[in-house]
C-alpha cells in the first residue's frame, strides 16, 4: 500500500488525491466509519472509475472531495487534495473558489439539479458571473458557446428556455455546461447516467469522454455499472463496505481480477455474446456501516473465504505496480474475469 | 446578445403576468384590491377629504345624529365623525404597516437562518418561538404594552411580537423545503456561497407564502389595534383610530348608537378585503398550479 502511494505521489499532474481518507457519520449507533482509509488519485487526461454497490461509500468519498459532506459527517483521518490544496483546511469562502473553478460535479438526477424558476442559460451564466465577475451579457454569450460545446442543438435559442422544456439527457448536458463553465481540471460525475434511458446514457457518456479528451481534464466517474466502466475508464477503484478492495487499470481489472468481489461483479454482468452462461451473483448484502467486521469485510459473502487467512484484518496487497487487491488469498486464487 | 436579455426578461414577465392573470380572474380578490386601493387613497388624502378638522371640539354640537352638515353625526365632544373616520384610516393603515414591517424584518431573517442552517440555533430559536405562540396573543400584547407603556407605536410593536412567530414558521418551513432541493446541492457544488444561495434560490421560494402570510397578518393587526385601543392600551385621545372611536362610541351606545357604525364598518371592510386578498394570492401563487406550465 505504501508503495502505491509513493507511486501516485511521484507524478505531478494529479488533479485530485485522497490519502487514507476516513469519514465517519453520526448515527443512532454513534459515530460510524463509512469510508475507511481510501487512497485515490485522479490525474489529468484520465478517467478514473469508482465502482461499488449502494452503501459502499462512493458518494461520500466524492462529496468529501468537494468539501460537501453533510453536517453529520466528518473526516477523521487522512486528507483530500484538489489541485494541491487540502480541502479540509480550507475555509468555506476558499471552498467556494475550489468548487466550480477547480473541481466541478454533476449528479445523478439532472432535472432536479436545475432550479425550475430560472432559465437554464441564467443558471449556467450564474457560475461565470460569480467566479469570473463577468457581465450578464458576456456570461450569456459564453453560455451559448458552452451549450454548443456540450452539443445542445440551437444553443442560442435553448439558453432562454426553462428546465421543464428540456429532456433528462439535455438537462445533463446543461449540467455539464455548468460544470465546465469555469474550466475546472477535475470533473466528478456521480452516476451521471443512472436516471437516463439507455440510448441517451450512451450519448452522454460519449460526450463526457470526448470533453475529457478535448479539455485534458481528469474525471472521477462514480458508477455501479461495470459496462460503463469498461467503455469509459482508464483506471478503476472498486469499493466495498467503505474500503477500496481492488485497484487496477481497466483492462487488467476486467481480465485478471484479484479480488473475489470484483470477480463476482464481473460474473454478474450481462454479456450478450455468451448466451447460456448462468448469470453469476453474490449472495447476501453489504453489511450496514455499524456492522462492518474487523476481519476481511467481504468474507461473509465470499465463496473463497477460508477461516485461517480471512479472519484477520486484510491490507491492500500489491499484485503489480499498478494493481492492488485487498484479499488475503491473493497468491493462491485464480479468479475468473471477463473473457473475450 | 441584448436579444437574449430582453427575451429572458420577457419570459420572466410572462411568468409574473400569469400569476397576475390568475389573481385577476378571482373576483373577490379583485374587489378586495379595489377596496384596499380606495382605502389607501383615503389614507393618503385624508386631510383633503375630511370636511372638518377631526379634532375640532364643539360642545354645543355634541352627539348630533347624522345630518346634511355632519354626514355621520358628531361624537360626545362634538367632533365630526366622518372626518375622524377618514383620518383614522391613515393612522390604522400606517400602524398595521408598521407592525407587519417589524414582524417581517425580524421574522424573515430568523426563519431563513433557522431553516437553512438548522442545528442547535434552529432548535433553540424554534423553542422560543413555540413558547411565544403558546401565550394568548392579546394577553401577550397587553403585557408588552404594560412594560413599554401605552401608545400606538408601542401597541404596534407589541402586535409585531405577537405575529413574528407566524412569519418565522412560514419562512422556516419553506426554507427547509427549498433547501432540500437537489439544485441547492448542485449550486453549492458549483461554488455558490451560502448568501448567494439564500438570495437567489431560497428567497424567491419563500416570497410567495410570505406574501400570503403578510396579507393575512395585516388583517389580524387591524383587529388587534382596534382591540388594544378599545382597552385603552393603544392609541390615546385625541388621536383618531378606529379602535379608539369604537371605545368612545361604546360609552354612548344607548343614546347615540349611530356612532358605533362608521369605525366598525371600516374595520370589517378592511379585514375582509385583506383576508380575501390573502386567499386570492394563495390561490394565484399556488405551486401545484405553476409547475410544469
Amino acid at each position: 500500500m505504501t508503495a502505491l502511494i509513493a507511486d501516485t505521489a511521484g507524478t505531478d499532474d494529479a488533479v485530485m488525491r485522497a490519502r487514507d481518507l476516513t469519514v465517519e457519520v453520526s448515527t443512532e449507533h454513534g459515530w460510524v466509519t463509512i469510508v475507511d482509509g481510501v487512497n485515490l488519485t485522479v490525474r489529468r487526461n484520465e478517467i478514473v472509475g469508482l465502482v461499488g454497490e449502494s452503501g459502499s461509500g462512493k458518494t461520500v468519498t466524492s462529496l468529501s472531495v468537494m468539501g460537501l459532506l453533510p453536517r453529520n459527517a466528518r473526516i477523521t483521518r487522512g486528507s483530500v487534495e484538489v489541485m494541491g490544496r487540502t480541502i479540509s483546511t480550507l475555509t468555506e469562502r476558499q471552498l467556494t473558489e475550489v468548487r466550480g473553478v477547480q473541481a466541478a460535479m454533476i449528479f445523478q438526477e439532472p432535472r432536479r439539479c436545475l432550479n425550475p424558476a430560472f432559465t437554464v442559460g441564467d443558471q449556467v451564466a450564474e457560475s461565470l458571473r460569480r467566479h469570473r465577475g463577468w457581465s450578464r451579457k458576456r456570461a450569456l454569450q459564453r453560455t451559448v458557446e458552452l451549450f454548443e460545446l456540450v452539443e445542445i442543438p440551437q444553443a442560442a435559442r435553448r439558453v432562454k428556455q426553462y428546465p421543464h422544456e428540456f429532456s433528462g439527457g439535455m438537462c445533463q448536458r446543461v449540467m455539464l455546461a455548468m460544470a465546465l463553465a469555469c474550466d475546472p481540471m477535475l470533473l466528478i460525475a456521480d452516476e451521471p447516467t443512472t436516471a437516463l434511458d439507455v440510448t441517451v446514457q450512451r450519448q452522454v457518456l460519449e460526450l463526457i469522454r470526448r470533453l475529457q479528451a478535448q479539455l485534458g481534464i481528469g474525471v472521477l466517474l462514480i458508477t455501479h455499472d461495470l459496462g460503463v466502466v469498461a467503455e469509459m475508464c482508464d483506471r478503476v477503484s472498486v469499493m466495498y463496505a467503505g474500503q477500496v478492495v481492488e485497484e487496477a487499470d481497466a483492462d487488467t481489472l476486467f481480465h485478471e481480477p484479484k479480488h473475489p468481489y470484483t470477480s463476482g461483479l464481473l460474473q454478474s454482468m450481462l454479456e450478450p455474446t455468451q448466451r447460456g452462461r448462468p448469470l453469476g451473483y453474490i449472495s447476501g448484502l453489504v453489511p450496514p456501516p455499524h456492522l462492518f467486521p474487523a476481519t476481511c469485510r467481504f468474507q461473509e459473502r465470499c465463496s473463497y473465504a477460508v477461516d485461517s487467512a480471512c479472519r484477520t484484518t486484510v491490507e491492500l496487497h500489491q499484485v503489480s505496480p499498478a494493481h492492488s487487491s485487498r484479499c488475503a488469498r491473493i497468491d493462491d486464487l485464480k479468479l475468473p474475469g471477463v473473457t473475450d | 446578445m441584448t436579444a437574449h436579455e430582453s427575451v429572458g426578461t420577457k419570459e420572466r414577465r410572462r411568468r409574473r403576468s400569469r400569476v397576475l392573470r390568475r389573481l385577476l380572474r378571482n373576483r373577490a380578490a379583485v374587489v378586495s384590491m379595489a377596496v384596499l386601493a380606495v382605502l389607501g387613497l383615503v389614507a393618503i388624502f385624508a386631510d383633503l377629504l375630511a370636511p372638518d378638522d377631526p379634532n375640532k371640539v364643539a360642545l354645543v354640537l355634541r352627539l348630533t345624529p347624522p345630518s346634511a352638515e355632519h354626514w355621520l353625526g358628531t361624537d360626545a365632544l362634538g367632533r365630526d365623525v366622518l372626518s375622524r373616520v377618514l383620518v383614522a384610516t391613515r393612522v390604522d393603515l400606517l400602524a398595521s404597516l408598521q407592525a407587519v414591517g417589524i414582524a417581517l424584518v425580524v421574522g424573515v431573517p430568523l426563519g431563513i437562518v433557522a431553516g437553512y442552517w438548522g442545528g442547535i440555533g434552529d432548535s433553540l430559536l424554534s423553542r422560543v418561538i413555540d413558547a411565544l405562540m403558546m401565550l394568548p396573543p392579546l394577553i401577550l400584547a397587553v403585557v408588552v404594552v404594560a412594560i413599554l407603556g401605552p401608545g400606538l407605536s408601542n401597541a404596534m410593536l407589541a402586535i409585531a411580537i405577537v405575529i413574528i412567530p407566524s412569519f418565522y414558521r412560514v419562512v422556516r418551513a419553506s426554507t427547509q423545503t427549498a433547501s432540500s432541493e437537489l439544485y441547492i446541492e448542485s449550486a453549492r457544488a458549483s461554488g455558490c456561497t451560502s448568501w448567494r444561495i439564500l438570495w437567489r434560490h431560497i428567497l424567491p421560494a419563500v416570497a410567495p407564502p410570505l406574501l400570503v402570510q403578510a396579507s393575512f397578518s395585516a388583517s389580524v393587526v387591524i383587529v388587534a389595534e382596534a382591540s388594544l385601543s378599545f382597552l385603552g392600551l393603544g392609541a390615546r385621545a385625541p388621536q383618531a383610530t378606529w379602535g379608539l372611536m369604537l371605545k368612545e362610541a361604546s360609552s354612548n351606545l344607548t343614546t347615540s348608537s349611530y356612532l358605533i357604525y362608521p369605525p366598525a364598518i371600516m374595520v370589517a371592510i378592511t379585514i375582509l378585503a385583506l383576508s380575501l386578498l390573502g386567499d386570492g394570492l394563495r390561490d394565484a401563487l399556488g405551486r401545484q398550479t405553476t409547475d410544469g406550465r
